[in-house]
C-alpha cells in the first residue's frame, strides 16, 4: 500500500510535519534504494541541522559533521553519493522530508 | 532541421507567484492582458521598441546561439525566439499586422504561441552572443526578458526563478539561508583552514568576517560559495588572498547573496529590491568599497546597472553610489585581486599548483555584460592575469568560443533548474566540445570559471556531454581557488 | 494623379520616418545595456557606430556570404542613388561628374547583392525558416525597381531629365504632362512603393541601428 502526500511538482514535502519514517522508506523504494543504518545516519543528521538552522547543510559541513559522528571513512562525498546516487543535498533532504535547496547549485 | 521534444519548464507555485504580485495560475483573459502588457513593456523600454522594428531576418544570428546547435531545433535560433514575440506585436501593434497578417508574418496570439513562447523565452540563458553577432545590435535578452514578464503577468512563472526571487526577496539570499546558517558555515570554514594552513606562516588564523563594521571592504559572494562545490573553494581562496593582503573586509548578513534573479525574469522592480540589499549593506557596516565575488550576472547588475538602479530605489533617494562608495561604484573581486597582485600585496607562486593544466571560461555575463578595470578588454584580461600568475600551464580554449564570442555554460538566466536539464545539456554542447579539443590537445585537467551557475552547470553536466570520450575527469574549479591555492604565505618557512 | 501620389509618397515617408526617430527617442532606455566589451568615451561609440554603418563590421564577423551580398547590395544602391541626382536635380552637382563612370558597375552590384541575398532565403534552410512573405517582397521591390532601371537605361525609353523635371514639379503639386513607356511607369511606381513603405517595415533598421542601446551607450 502506498501512502499519498502532498509533494511539490519534484516530490519533495510540502509540509515537513507530514513526514514518517515509513514515507522516507517508500520513497526510497520508488528509486530502489533500500535504506540501511548508514542512510539514516545521513537523513537524521540532516533533519537535526535543518531544525537548527532551516536550511540543509551544505556539502562540506554534511561530510565533515558525518564523518565526525560515525567514522572517519565516512566523512567523504564519495561515501555520500553512494548512498544518494543523485547527490546527497538532493536526494536525502527529499528523503528527510526537507525541501530542496534552490539556488545556483 | 526537426522540432526536438518540447520542453516546459516547471511552473511556479500559486504561493510563490502571488507573494511577487503576480496571479497564481493563468488567468482567464490572458490574450487581452499580455497584448496590453506587451505594449506597456515596448513603449516602455527603447531598446524593445528598436528591436522590434530593426531585425531584418538576414540569419547572422541563427547558427550562433549554443541551445540552437545543441538542440538542433529551428527555434532556437536567435531569431526566431525574437519572432515569437515580434510577430505578436506586429500583430496587435502595427498597422500591417491587423490588416494584413499573412504578409508580415505576423501571428495571432493563441493557446499554441503561449505555450511556445513559456517553452522557448526558457530555452535561452540571455547570454548576449547573439547579440555580438547582430549587425543591428539586436539583444535577444531583452526580448527573453520581455517574453518572462508577460507570461509571469499571466499567472505563468517559471517555478526555479520565481522560487529564488522571492526567497532572495525574504531572506536576502537565494538558497533561502538564515544569518544563523550562514555563521555556522563560516565557523566551519574557519575551522577547515585552521587546520590546513599553518598558524605561523599565515600570521593568525584565516578569517572569515561576518557583520563586522570595522571592515573597509564589503564582499558579496553568490550564497553558493556557503553551500556548494566547488564554489567554497574558492570562497577559501579568497579569503586567504585578503588575509595575506591584510584587507579588512566582511561578509553581511543582509546583503547575503550576490546573485540577483530579478534580471532573468525581466522585472526591474525585483531586481532593484535585490540590487537595494548591497547598498543598505554597504551603509549599514560603513564599508566604503563594495565588491562583488565570483558571480556572473551579480557583475552585470552590480557592475553596469547599480547606479542606474540606485536612481530609483525610494528607499536611497538623494544619495548616489558616489555617496556610499569611495569609488563610486562595485568592484569585481578579480579587480581587486589583480590589484593586490600588481601592488605586490599578494604573491603568487605557480609552482604550488604544479600539474594542472588549466583552461579558462569566459562567463557571459561577465564578457558581454559589463566592463571590468580600467581597460575595454579588462573583463578578459583581469582573470587571465590572475590565472596565468596562478598556475604554470594555462591553454585557451579555440578562438571563438572564449572572449566576447564566449559559448555560455547553458546554465545562466534562470536555466540551471533540474527540469531543464536535458535543455542544459544541450546547451553546454559547444562549450564541452571547446574544452574537448584542449583536452586532446593540451591534457587540460582543470576548468576555471568566475560564476557559480557556470561551475554547478559544467560541473554537473560536463561529465554527461558526449564529445567522443569522458569529460569526467576535468575538475571545473573556482579561479579564486587556484588563486588561493597559488598565494605564497605571509611569513613563508616560519613554522 | 501619379505626381500626387509621388509627392505623397515622399511626404508620408520623411513625416512617418520622423515620426518613427521621434517616437524611439521618447522612449526611456530603463537601465544601460550596453554590450561589452564597449568603448568607454563618447568618440568610442561614434567610431563603433560608424564601422557597423559604413562597413557592416559585426556582420563580417557573423556571415561573411552575407556581409557581401549586403555590402554590394547597400553600396551599389548609394551609388545609384548618388547618380540618380543628375536627374531629380535641376543642376549637374560637379562632385557627380567622375562618379558617372561608375554607373554600370553600381547598376551590376546592386543587381548582385539583391540576387545573393534572395538566393540566400531560398536556399538556405535557417534562413529560408525565419524567412517571413514581406521579405521576400522587399528583396522583389528592389529587384523591379532595379531590373526595370537597368531596362529603361539600356533602351532609352524615357528622357531621365524630363522625368525628373516631372518630380520637381510633382513635389510641389505642380504637375507638367509627362510621356513615358511602361517600363517607366513600372520604375517609378516601384520608387513610389519603396518610399511610402520604408518607414513602415524592416528598412526601420537604417535609422534605427543608431538608436540600439546595445551599440550607443559607453560601458562604466
Amino acid at each position: 500500500m502506498t501512502m499519498k502526500v502532498d509533494t511539490d511538482p519534484e516530490g519533495y514535502l510540502r509540509e515537513r510535519s507530514n513526514w514518517t519514517r515509513a514515507l522516507a522508506e517508500q520513497m526510497a523504494a520508488a528509486d530502489d534504494i533500500e535504506l540501511s543504518e548508514a542512510h539514516w545516519e545521513v537523513i537524521e543528521f540532516l533533519q537535526e541541522y535543518y531544525t537548527q538552522y532551516e536550511i540543509a547543510p551544505a556539502i562540506r559541513i554534511l561530510t565533515k559533521q558525518i564523518g565526525k559522528r560515525f567514522g572517519k571513512e565516512k566523512g567523504n562525498s564519495r561515501y555520500l553519493y553512494e548512498l544518494f546516487p543523485r547527490g546527497p543535498a538532493k536526494q536525502a533532504c527529499r528523503y528527510a522530508g526537507l525541501p530542496k535547496p534552490t539556488g545556483c547549485v | 532541421m526537426t522540432r526536438s521534444y518540447p520542453i516546459i519548464p516547471l511552473v511556479s507555485e500559486s504561493s510563490t507567484s502571488e507573494a511577487l504580485g503576480y496571479p497564481g495560475e493563468l488567468v482567464d483573459d490572458w490574450q487581452q492582458i499580455a497584448i496590453v502588457r506587451l505594449g506597456e513593456l515596448v513603449n516602455g523600454n527603447r531598446a524593445l521598441a528598436v528591436f522590434m522594428d530593426t531585425c531584418t531576418r538576414c540569419g547572422a544570428c541563427a547558427d550562433k546561439c549554443h541551445f540552437g546547435i545543441g538542440t538542433k531545433d529551428p527555434r532556437n535560433m536567435p531569431v526566431a525566439r525574437q519572432e515569437l514575440l515580434r510577430s505578436v506585436w506586429r500583430r496587435y501593434h502595427t498597422f500591417f499586422g491587423r490588416h494584413l497578417p499573412w504578409l508580415v508574418g505576423a501571428r495571432d496570439l493563441d493557446r499554441a504561441m503561449l505555450d511556445d513562447w513559456y517553452s522557448y523565452f526558457h530555452q535561452c540563458s540571455e547570454c548576449r552572443r547573439c547579440a555580438v553577432f547582430c549587425p543591428k545590435g539586436i539583444d535577444t535578452t531583452e526580448v527573453t526578458m520581455a517574453g518572462r514578464e508577460i507570461l509571469a503577468t499571466v499567472g505563468l512563472g517559471q517555478r526555479y526563478s520565481q522560487t529564488i526571487v522571492e526567497k532572495a526577496g525574504r531572506l536576502g539570499n537565494n538558497l533561502g539561508m538564515k544569518p544563523a546558517a550562514i555563521a555556522n558555515v563560516l565557523e566551519n570554514l574557519e575551522e577547515d583552514l585552521a587546520d590546513e594552513l599553518d598558524e605561523h606562516e599565515w600570521g593568525g588564523p584565516v578569517r572569515l568576517p561576518l557583520d563586522d563594521s570595522s571592515a573597509d571592504v564589503l564582499l558579496v559572494v553568490p550564497s553558493a560559495d556557503f553551500f556548494a562545490e566547488p564554489h567554497v573553494d574558492g570562497l577559501l581562496g579568497l579569503a586567504k588572498v585578503l588575509h595575506a593582503a591584510g584587507v579588512r573586509w566582511t561578509l553581511s548578513s543582509e546583503a547575503s547573496e550576490a546573485a540577483n534573479f530579478g534580471l532573468f525574469a525581466g522585472n526591474t522592480k525585483h531586481e532593484r529590491e535585490l540590487a537595494s540589499r548591497l547598498v543598505s549593506a554597504a551603509l549599514a557596516l560603513g564599508t566604503r568599497r563594495l565588491v562583488i565575488g565570483e558571480c556572473g550576472h551579480a557583475w552585470r547588475v552590480a557592475g553596469a546597472r547599480l547606479a542606474a538602479l540606485m536612481a530609483q530605489m525610494p528607499e536611497h533617494k538623494g544619495i548616489t553610489l558616489h555617496d556610499v562608495l569611495d569609488a563610486g561604484r562595485a568592484e569585481h573581486v578579480c579587480e581587486l585581486s589583480h590589484e593586490l597582485l600588481v601592488s605586490g600585496r599578494i604573491a603568487l607562486d605557480a609552482t604550488r599548483n604544479s600539474g594542472k593544466v588549466v583552461s579558462y571560461h569566459d562567463s557571459c555575463n561577465i564578457a558581454r555584460g559589463a566592463a571590468m578595470g580600467q581597460t575595454v578588454d579588462g573583463a578578459f584580461e583581469l582573470p587571465r592575469a590572475l590565472l596565468r600568475a596562478s598556475v604554470e600551464s594555462f591553454v585557451e580554449m579555440p578562438r571563438g568560443t572564449t572572449h566576447r564570442e564566449t559559448y555560455c555554460c547553458g546554465g545562466g538566466g534562470g536555466m540551471l533548474a533540474d527540469d531543464l536539464v536535458n535543455v542544459r545539456i544541450n546547451g553546454a554542447s559547444p562549450r564541452a566540445h571547446a574544452l574537448a579539443e584542449v583536452v586532446k590537445s593540451h591534457q587540460v585537467t582543470h576548468l576555471a570559471a568566475i560564476c557559480a551557475i557556470c561551475k554547478t552547470q559544467l560541473s554537473t553536466v560536463l561529465p554527461l556531454a558526449e564529445v567522443g570520450f569522458d569529460l569526467v575527469k576535468i575538475d571545473v574549479v573556482s579561479l579564486h581557488a587556484l588563486v588561493g591555492d597559488a598565494l605564497v604565505p605571509p611569513h613563508p618557512g616560519e613554522s | 494623379m501619379y505626381a500626387v501620389g509621388f509627392a505623397l509618397a515622399s511626404y508620408v515617408m520623411l513625416a512617418a520616418l520622423a515620426w518613427r526617430m521621434w517616437r524611439w527617442y521618447h522612449i526611456a532606455q530603463p537601465l544601460p545595456i550596453p554590450l561589452t566589451p564597449a568603448p568607454r568615451s563618447r568618440i568610442g561609440v561614434v567610431l563603433r557606430l560608424a564601422r557597423e554603418v559604413l562597413f557592416f563590421r559585426t556582420l563580417l564577423r557573423a556571415s561573411p556570404v552575407t556581409w557581401l551580398g549586403c555590402m554590394l547590395m547597400h553600396y551599389g544602391f548609394l551609388l545609384v542613388l548618388l547618380l540618380h541626382l543628375r536627374f531629380l536635380l535641376p543642376e549637374l552637382p560637379l562632385w557627380l561628374v567622375p562618379l558617372i563612370a561608375w554607373g554600370n558597375i553600381a547598376n551590376l552590384a546592386l543587381l548582385a547583392g539583391l540576387v545573393l541575398l534572395l538566393c540566400r532565403r531560398v536556399f538556405v534552410a535557417r534562413i529560408r525558416y525565419v524567412s517571413i512573405p514581406s521579405d521576400f517582397g522587399w528583396l522583389g521591390l528592389l529587384l523591379i525597381i532595379v531590373i526595370s532601371g537597368m531596362a529603361l537605361k539600356r533602351t532609352g525609353a524615357a528622357d531621365p531629365y524630363a522625368v525628373g523635371r516631372f518630380l520637381r514639379s510633382a513635389l510641389q503639386l505642380d504637375m507638367l504632362p509627362l510621356v513615358g513607356s511602361a517600363v517607366m511607369w513600372l520604375h517609378l511606381l516601384g520608387v513610389l512603393a519603396l518610399l511610402a513603405l520604408f518607414p513602415f517595415g524592416k528598412l526601420l533598421h537604417a535609422p534605427g541601428i543608431l538608436f540600439a542601446p546595445t551599440l550607443n551607450t559607453r560601458a562604466r
